[in-house]
C-alpha cells in the first residue's frame, strides 16, 4: 500500500476532470471562515485538490487558496485553470504527511475524499499535520467513504493498513485502495485533547433501480482545533 | 400560498440565495445526458422549475444547453438574472408560477426539478406535470428530487402532536421546528407515489439520498430525498 496510489495520475491524465465544487465544500467554506478578517486574508488549505474545481470556487469568492496534491498531472490541470480564469492559487505537490505550510497559518482546510484514498496511518499523521497548520479555532472539514458504502465488502481487505483494494461492486470500482471509515475511527482520530467536534454527518445515496440496493455512504465531519484564535 | 412564501419570508429576506449548483445535480446532468435521446440535430434545451436564485441555471448555460429558468417569486428571478450576469452566460428567466406552465412555449430537452413542484398535494402536482411534460420532447429527460417518507419530518409530521397541519394525503403545512419551518407546503413521497406521478414516463432510475446528523453540536441537519430520472417515450 502507498501513501499516494499513481492510479491517479491516470485517472487525471484520461481526463477526470471536475469543473464544479462539491456542495459541501461550499457550505463548508461560507458558514465557518472567520467573520472578523478580510476574505483576502483568510487562507484556505485542500489537501487532494486535484484539478481544484473546490479551489476554484474558493479563489472566485476572493479567498487566499493553496492546493496540494501528490498527482502532478492534476496540477498541470488546476494551474492551467486558475491561469485561464486569473486566478491567484499556491500548488503544492506534495505529501500530506509533510506539508511546507507554516504553523498555525491557515483557517479553513478541507479533504473532500482524497485521505480516504491512503493507508490509516497516512490519515492519523496528517490530521496531526492539519492541526499543526491550523490557526487555533481554524476548522477542518475532513469527508471519507463511510463502512456502510457497499464498496466496502465487495474487495479485499487488508488488516495491517486497513484499506479494501480489487473493489468489484458499487459505486469505487476503479479508484484503487480505500480506507472505509467507521464513527469509532472519527471519534479516536480527533482526540478530545485537540479537537472539538462541530459536525458529523452521514450521507448515504442508494440506487432503488439496482436489485441489489448499492449504497455509497461517506461522512461528512468538521472539527475546531481547540485554542483561542492567535 | 406557497409561491408568496418563498417570496416573502425567505428570497426577500436573502434567505436560501444559493450561488453554486447542488453538487448531486452536477453528477445527475451528467450522467443523464448521454441517455437524452431527443433528435440530435435540433438545439440543446433545458426548463427548470423554481430556478430561485439561479445557481444550477448559470451551470446548465454554461454546458451548451438553451436554458428557461421560472420561479414564481420576483426577488428570485432578478438574484437569478444577476448572477447570470455574473457568469457570463444566457438564459431566460421568467416569473410565473406552475400553473401558468400552459402559456409557456418551447420544446425541452431536459426537465429540472430540484425540490420544487413538492410544494403542493399529490393532485396538484399532477396538474403541474401534465403541463410541463408537454413541453418535453420525445426522448427528453426529467430529473425530480423530492421529500420522501422516510424523513424525519414526515415521521414527525404523522407521529408528533402539533408538529404538522395535514392538508392532503402525505401533504403538509405550518411545521413546527426543523428545516421545513416557513418553507410553506411539503408533499412527501415514496418510490409508488413518485411512479404515479410520472406515469406516462419510462423510468430510467429511482434513488434515495439521505443525510443525518450523528453527532449534535452547532445544527441538526437531516433529508431524506427521492429522485426521480425518467423520459418521455417515443
Amino acid at each position: 500500500m502507498k501513501a499516494f496510489d499513481e492510479i491517479w495520475d491516470s485517472i487525471y491524465a484520461s481526463g477526470h476532470i471536475n469543473r464544479y465544487p462539491w456542495d459541501a465544500v461550499v457550505s463548508f467554506v461560507f458558514r465557518h471562515y472567520p467573520r472578523h478578517k478580510a476574505k483576502s486574508a483568510v487562507h484556505i488549505l485542500e489537501l487532494g485538490c486535484g484539478a481544484a474545481n473546490n479551489l476554484w470556487f474558493c479563489a472566485k469568492e476572493g479567498f487566499q487558496v493553496t492546493g496540494v496534491d501528490a498527482s502532478e498531472q492534476a496540477l498541470l490541470h488546476a494551474r492551467q485553470r486558475f491561469a485561464q480564469e486569473q486566478l491567484n492559487g499556491q500548488f503544492l505537490q506534495e505529501n500530506f504527511t509533510a506539508l511546507s505550510i507554516a504553523d498555525h497559518s491557515i483557517d479553513l482546510v478541507f479533504d473532500r475524499a482524497s485521505l480516504t484514498c491512503t493507508p490509516y496511518w497516512v490519515i492519523e499523521q496528517t490530521i496531526q499535520e492539519v492541526y499543526r497548520i491550523l490557526q487555533p479555532g481554524g476548522r477542518f472539514l475532513f469527508i471519507p467513504y463511510a463502512d456502510t458504502h457497499s464498496s466496502a465488502s465487495s474487495g479485499i481487505f487488508d488488516p495491517a493498513q486497513r484499506m479494501v483494494t480489487n473493489i468489484s461492486a458499487g459505486t469505487l470500482v476503479g479508484v484503487g485502495q480505500i480506507s472505509f471509515i467507521s464513527l469509532n475511527d472519527i471519534k479516536t482520530l480527533f482526540p478530545a485533547s485537540h479537537w472539538q467536534f462541530i459536525q458529523i454527518e452521514r450521507t448515504e445515496h442508494t440506487n432503488l433501480l439496482n436489485p441489489q440496493h448499492p449504497v455509497h455512504a461517506e461522512y461528512r465531519v468538521i472539527v475546531e482545533k481547540k485554542g483561542s484564535p492567535l | 400560498m406557497t409561491e408568496l412564501v418563498w417570496e416573502e419570508r425567505i428570497y426577500a429576506k436573502g434567505k436560501h440565495i444559493n450561488r453554486y449548483p447542488f453538487g448531486e445535480l452536477v453528477s445527475l446532468f451528467f450522467n443523464a445526458r448521454s441517455q437524452l435521446k431527443t433528435d440530435p440535430a435540433s438545439p440543446k434545451t433545458l426548463l427548470e422549475l423554481g430556478c430561485g436564485a439561479g445557481n444550477n441555471l448559470w451551470f446548465f448555460a454554461e454546458n451548451g444547453f438553451q436554458c428557461v429558468g421560472i420561479d414564481a417569486s420576483e426577488t428570485a428571478c432578478q438574484l437569478a438574472r444577476t448572477r447570470l450576469q455574473e457568469r457570463g452566460v444566457s438564459a431566460e428567466v421568467l416569473c410565473m408560477n406552475f400553473d401558468e406552465l400552459d402559456n409557456l412555449k418551447g420544446q425541452f430537452d431536459f426537465i429540472i426539478d430540484r425540490a420544487a413542484t413538492y410544494c403542493a398535494d399529490f393532485e396538484t402536482r399532477r396538474r403541474w406535470w401534465d403541463k410541463a411534460l408537454r413541453l418535453l420532447k420525445p426522448g427528453g429527460i426529467v430529473i425530480s428530487v423530492n421529500f420522501d417518507k422516510s424523513s424525519i419530518w414526515y415521521q414527525k409530521s404523522v407521529s408528533e402532536p402539533g408538529f404538522a397541519r395535514q392538508i392532503a394525503p402525505d401533504t403538509f403545512t405550518d411545521f413546527a421546528y426543523g428545516a421545513l419551518v416557513d418553507t410553506g407546503v411539503s408533499h412527501f413521497v415514496d418510490v409508488d407515489s413518485l411512479q404515479a406521478l410520472f406515469a406516462e414516463l419510462e423510468t430510467l432510475n429511482i434513488l434515495h439520498h439521505q443525510c443525518n446528523s450523528v453527532f449534535l453540536a452547532e445544527s441538526d441537519y437531516r433529508y431524506s430525498e427521492l429522485i426521480y430520472i425518467g423520459r418521455k417515450y417515443g
